[in-house]
């Protein structure tokens, strides 16, 4: 017993040295990130993606991808372990802010050309509290369009294009594709109602802003909650109603709404969904075989607002921040800036050259094997930097939507956004369900935001 | 105390020096174990119960804080209703999955083929073996409106009927969970009821039948009685389990039902890792810990589980 | 079980109607088990854009490996796999030895502070995880075990429940034969080694079971202490292959049939296992410990 325990042990330390890397210095210091969603799908290719990320910077580069990255950047910190950028979230964002856990770094941006010329300033707008921005971006976030199976309108005798941006003109729309297609599991419409996952193109229909929004007094409101948004809550009662609303919109989650929107299940035919998603449901079907007479998404901006505009909303910003403890804040902007041009954009969606894609003679950009399968993306699928050109183009369908983005804008930043998440939807189902009076609901809404603090009126 | 005492004393602790001395290799075996437990168990929940009465910054210096962080949730309705939606499905959930083992244990042993039980004992132990997140989705998209659940129910019930959205019902979230609870778990139950059922001497039964007893009052007057060891095990681990339900809770809740299953641990992933509020987080755990321990103790007291004969 | 005279075999039977409630329950069991099981096998080997269909699928429409190919080409599933092979089975089998060293110790009758031990080892059991949550890591931290084997093999490398185990398996085993061997001058050790564990097996087996369940499909010790790809164990991979943060604005996801091979490859040891190990379970998990 003794001996096999000893062999184990020797086994075990041994096999542990594995894990010890060395690195070698570089100029201008050594830079240490926790990241999320950026950088190699594997080890390999997250070294790979250091190294070319090190050799434009002048740096040496350290990564690490935790599993479970919120906790993970809870623990460390919590630690005291020293990261020069960590990878954030807008609600992270905005709790780490309160802490008081982020440098500032407003003066370090108004300092770079690259900062303040190759972001638009609406971008860095978003970011302050207080006056003052903690962080630098990551990508550039895009928006949220009506997505619609431009095949199953056509059968129902409908131009996509002829759709009238209003409530009514919606209703209408859905009222004939329940027409067209009598099967008890399609419903013409789906959407997230549990997360309230997206309303803002009806929303906008009253005019009215998604989040909590400050009145002429500077007191917080949630404008969904307010009786202005009653119209909208009848609209969905009634789509509900008439059969015309998945009554799985209670409880689905993204998932499987796109599941229901894909080219194999093909039981809804209208969400609402990121703009790249349009190009992802007509990627998927291309390469399954399934041609464009049979299956096309195609998007629009929704309903038009009071104004006569429209009304989208923005992705919360995915961002990098550099702690107070961090060591070296230079190096940290460094990377930062080279993320907001067209070469570290090309890093951060296309990925790792001579990996991930190959540049010919004539400047013809080709994706490698590896590169296809991870589709454009190594943390920024559209890089932050306003010029950035990608050399390979776009999925079908994503450019129309991308027409759209000057309709949207960001939610005001909240630190609870779950709990607010949570409460608009139960009602919203409470209500739509029939179970409780539009008004008494809104009430209802309103009081339960104001008790857990998540606005004030 | 009497000089006669103090002998007394005297003579005890050196009898119990001896008792010692005789078994310090004993002692010795268990160093490491101790050790390990010290290390790994005693001493970060030490740190964790110092830190619920501090103020936690994740950068910077934390301040001593008191009871703020107990008062934070004790104040808090949330953590009120925590508390009862935790203590209402746990304690469901363990009924549940006592009674659902059970007779599945006693079922299986009237099966007489051994390749049949074997079989269902295995299929009903595999839910076990699987993380809440594939068998939470498997339900959900079961209870779902185009499900299987709902799908029967249309086929009893025509045309007419209109479908349930069972995971956003209020008034059905806490049996759902109690449910899926208990089908998961019951497998385990039940492999822990039938190692005991079938150590029971056949000779028992055998007498009993002689006697003329049918199949039912054997197992209502031989097997029950003869399986009590394990029930009292069975019910102390449940009750350490009681309150630590977090994956399923998170895996399955949402908003609609949330208010009515959201538990103590899943407050606490939401306060402590979601939003970095390290404080009322570890307080919350504290009272977690020392609910556990209290529900043990009871439980323990009441039915001596660990006294040996 | 003997049954020897058919009037006894009769009347060991439940009645017909019992026998059929028996049946429909243990078929509802059976079914609501097996169904869910089937669509994920069904899933697992179907093509990408099938894999997406919505609800419960139990049949091919177009079979396909293509999941499979994807998780080990693409997502790399290989090197968590040995990974988590790895530290389960060396950290198993260290925990069921001392287990059994410990669960022995509990077993001397009239050791003092036997109560003492047994209460400091049962009180591990009720500590949440979220209490030491952050207190984990720095002890891994400050021990060095941080993206290590042997970081990923220490922690929760012994449990109060198996060490429980044993000691109710050895509780059924005769005392006396040990107070005899003692009074012959027997170390502690031989007897441990000869009379105790050459009867135990189906007590180690049981022990084996549970903690290699326990830690194959452990999660929140990986997540805290690994941030090199190369040491992720499988659950890990499976998070992380499953990972959404809240602004992915159009990042292509993995495939769901690739998602439900990782499933599969990561349930299918544990099966395997079971099926060896069910033979002990039944004598291994009696924590009644009956002494006749």
């Amino acid at each position: 017993m003794k001996k096999i325990l000893s062999v184990l042990l020797a086994v075990t330390l041994l096999t542990g040295l594995f894990a010890v890397t060395s690195l070698a210095e570089a100029d201008g210091g050594a830079v240490r990130m926790l990241v999320a969603v950026t950088g190699g799908k594997d080890a390999e290719e997250m070294a790979l993606f250091a190294q070319a990320l090190g050799e434009a910077t002048g740096l040496t580069i350290e990564m690490e991808k935790p599993a479970d990255y919120n906790t993970t950047l809870m623990q460390k910190l919590s630690a005291g372990e020293s990261y020069d950028l960590i990878y954030l979230n807008a609600d992270m964002y905005m709790n780490l802010v309160q802490q008081g856990a982020l440098t500032d770094l407003t003066d370090f941006i108004s300092a770079s050309e690259i900062l303040t010329n190759n972001v638009p300033p609406s971008e860095w707008e978003d970011l302050k509290v207080d006056g003052r921005i903690c962080a630098g971006f990551n990508k550039r976030e895009l928006h949220i369009v009506v997505n619609l199976n431009k095949v199953m309108l056509e059968a129902a005798g409908i131009d996509y294009k002829a759709v009238e941006p209003t409530l009514d003109g919606y209703y209408q729309t859905f009222k004939a594709l329940r027409a067209a297609n009598g099967s008890p599991d399609f419903y013409p419409f789906n959407t997230v109602l549990s997360q309230n996952w997206d309303l803002q193109p009806w929303m906008s229909a009253a005019g009215l802003k998604g989040g909590v929004v400050a009145d002429e007094d500077g007191l917080t409101y949630v404008p969904y909650a307010t009786d202005a948004a009653a119209p909208v809550w009848e609209w969905f009662k009634k789509l509900y109603d008439e059969n015309l609303l998945d009554p799985s919109s209670f409880v689905d989650g993204t998932g499987d709404m796109r599941n229901k929107m894909n080219a194999a299940s093909r039981l809804t035919a209208v969400d609402v969904d990121w703009a790249a998603w349009v190009g992802l449901h007509n990627a998927n079907a291309a390469a399954g075989g399934v041609s464009t007479q049979d299956y096309e998404i195609v998007s629009l901006p929704g309903c038009r607002t009071p104004e006569g505009a429209y009304r989208l909303r923005k992705g919360s910003a995915s961002l990098f921040a550099v702690p107070v403890n961090a060591s070296n804040v230079e190096g940290a902007v460094k990377v930062l800036e080279y993320f907001a041009t067209q070469e570290g954009g090309l890093l951060l969606s296309l990925g790792i050259p001579g990996h991930d894609y190959t540049v010919d003679n004539d400047g013809n950009y080709t994706l490698t094997e590896i590169g296809a399968s991870h589709a454009m993306d190594h943390g920024a699928p559209v890089p932050i930097y306003t010029g950035f050109v990608n050399p390979i183009g776009l999925n079908l369908g994503v450019e129309e939507a991308l027409t759209y983005i000057d309709y949207a804008g960001i939610e005001t930043i909240i630190a609870n956004e779950n709990d607010y998440k949570s409460i608009v939807g139960k009602w919203a189902i409470s209500m739509v369900r029939g179970e409780i009076g539009i008004p008494e609901g809104l009430a209802a809404m309103r009081s339960e935001l104001v008790a857990m603090g998540i606005c004030q009126k | 105390m009497t000089p006669a005492g103090k002998t007394r004393r005297r003579n005890r602790t050196g009898k119990l020096w001896r008792r010692v001395k005789r078994y310090r290799f004993i002692y010795l075996m268990t160093l490491p174990v101790l050790a390990y437990f010290l290390v790994f168990s005693y001493y970060p929940m030490a740190l964790g119960i110092y830190n619920s009465f501090r103020e936690v910054k994740l950068l910077g210096a934390a301040s001593f804080a008191g009871l703020n962080n107990y008062r934070t949730i004790f104040s808090s309705p949330v953590y009120i209703q925590a508390f009862v939606n935790t203590v209402a499905v746990g304690s469901g959930k363990f009924l549940l999955q006592f009674i659902w083992g059970l007779l599945l244990a006693v079922l299986l042993n009237e099966v007489h083929r051994k390749a049949v039980r074997s079989a269902f004992q295995t299929v009903s132990y595999v839910p076990y073996l699987l993380s809440w997140s594939v068998v939470g989705s498997i339900w959900i998209t079961l209870l779902s409106p185009s499900g299987l659940v709902n799908g029967l129910a249309q086929l009893f019930q025509g045309d007419s009927y209109r479908k349930i959205v069972f995971m956003s019902e209020r008034s059905h979230a806490r049996a759902i969970m109690i449910f899926t609870g208990a089908w998961k778990d019951s497998g385990y139950t039940a492999a822990l009821f039938l190692a005991a059922i079938i150590s029971i001497n056949p000779v028992l039964y055998e007498a009993a039948s002689i006697d003329g007893a049918t199949r039912l009052q054997q197992i209502r007057h031989i097997l029950i009685p003869s399986i009590r060891p394990t029930v009292k095990v069975v019910v102390v681990l449940g009750m350490m389990g009681l309150l630590r339900n977090f994956d399923q809770i998170f895996v399955m809740a949402n908003s609609s039902i949330l208010d009515k299953v959201r538990n103590l641990l899943y407050l606490i992933y939401n306060e402590g890792i979601v939003q970095f509020r390290i404080g009322p987080a570890s307080a919350a755990a504290c009272v977690v810990l020392l609910a556990t321990m209290a529900i043990s103790f009871t439980v323990r007291h009441l039915i001596r589980y660990d006294q040996l004969s | 079980m003997a049954r020897k005279s058919s009037g006894l075999w009769r009347r060991n039977e439940l009645t017909a109607p019992q026998k059929a409630v028996m049946w429909l329950f243990l078929l509802f069991v059976g079914i609501t088990t097996f169904l869910p099981m089937w669509n994920v096998i069904v899933v697992s080997t179907t093509t990408a854009l099938e894999s997406t269909r919505s609800g419960i699928v139990l049949w091919w429409r177009q079979f396909s490996l293509e999941g499979f190919q994807y998780v080990f080409s693409v997502c790399k599933l290989g090197r968590p796999f040995f990974n988590s092979f790895l530290v389960t089975t060396v950290g198993t089998v260290i925990q069921v030895f001392l287990s059994s060293i410990a669960g022995y110790v509990l077993v001397q009758r009239d050791l003092p502070f036997r109560g003492a031990i047994t209460s400091f080892i049962l009180l591990t059991m009720m500590i949440p995880g979220d209490l030491t949550m952050i207190s984990i890591y720095q002890l891994n931290r400050d021990l060095k075990l941080l993206n290590t084997y042997q970081g990923l093999i220490l922690n929760g490398l012994i449990s109060g429940f198996s060490i429980l185990l044993m000691r109710n398996y050895f509780e059924s085993i005769s005392y006396t034969l040990s107070e005899s061997a003692r009074i012959d001058g027997a170390s502690e050790m031989r007897i441990f080694a000869r009379i105790y564990m050459p009867v135990s097996l189906p007590g180690l087996a049981t022990v084996f079971f549970m903690e290699y369940v326990g830690k194959w499909n452990g999660i929140t010790i990986p997540a805290a202490i690994l941030t090199n790809e190369n040491m992720y164990t499988l659950p890990l991979k499976l998070k992380a292959m499953i990972l959404t943060t809240s602004s992915v604005s159009g990042t292509a996801q993995i495939p769901d049939n690739a998602i439900m091979a990782a499933i599969v490859i990561s349930a299918a040891p544990l099966l395997i296992i079971y099926v060896f190990a069910q033979k002990f379970l039944l004598a291994g998990l009696n924590l009644g410990a009956t002494k006749e």
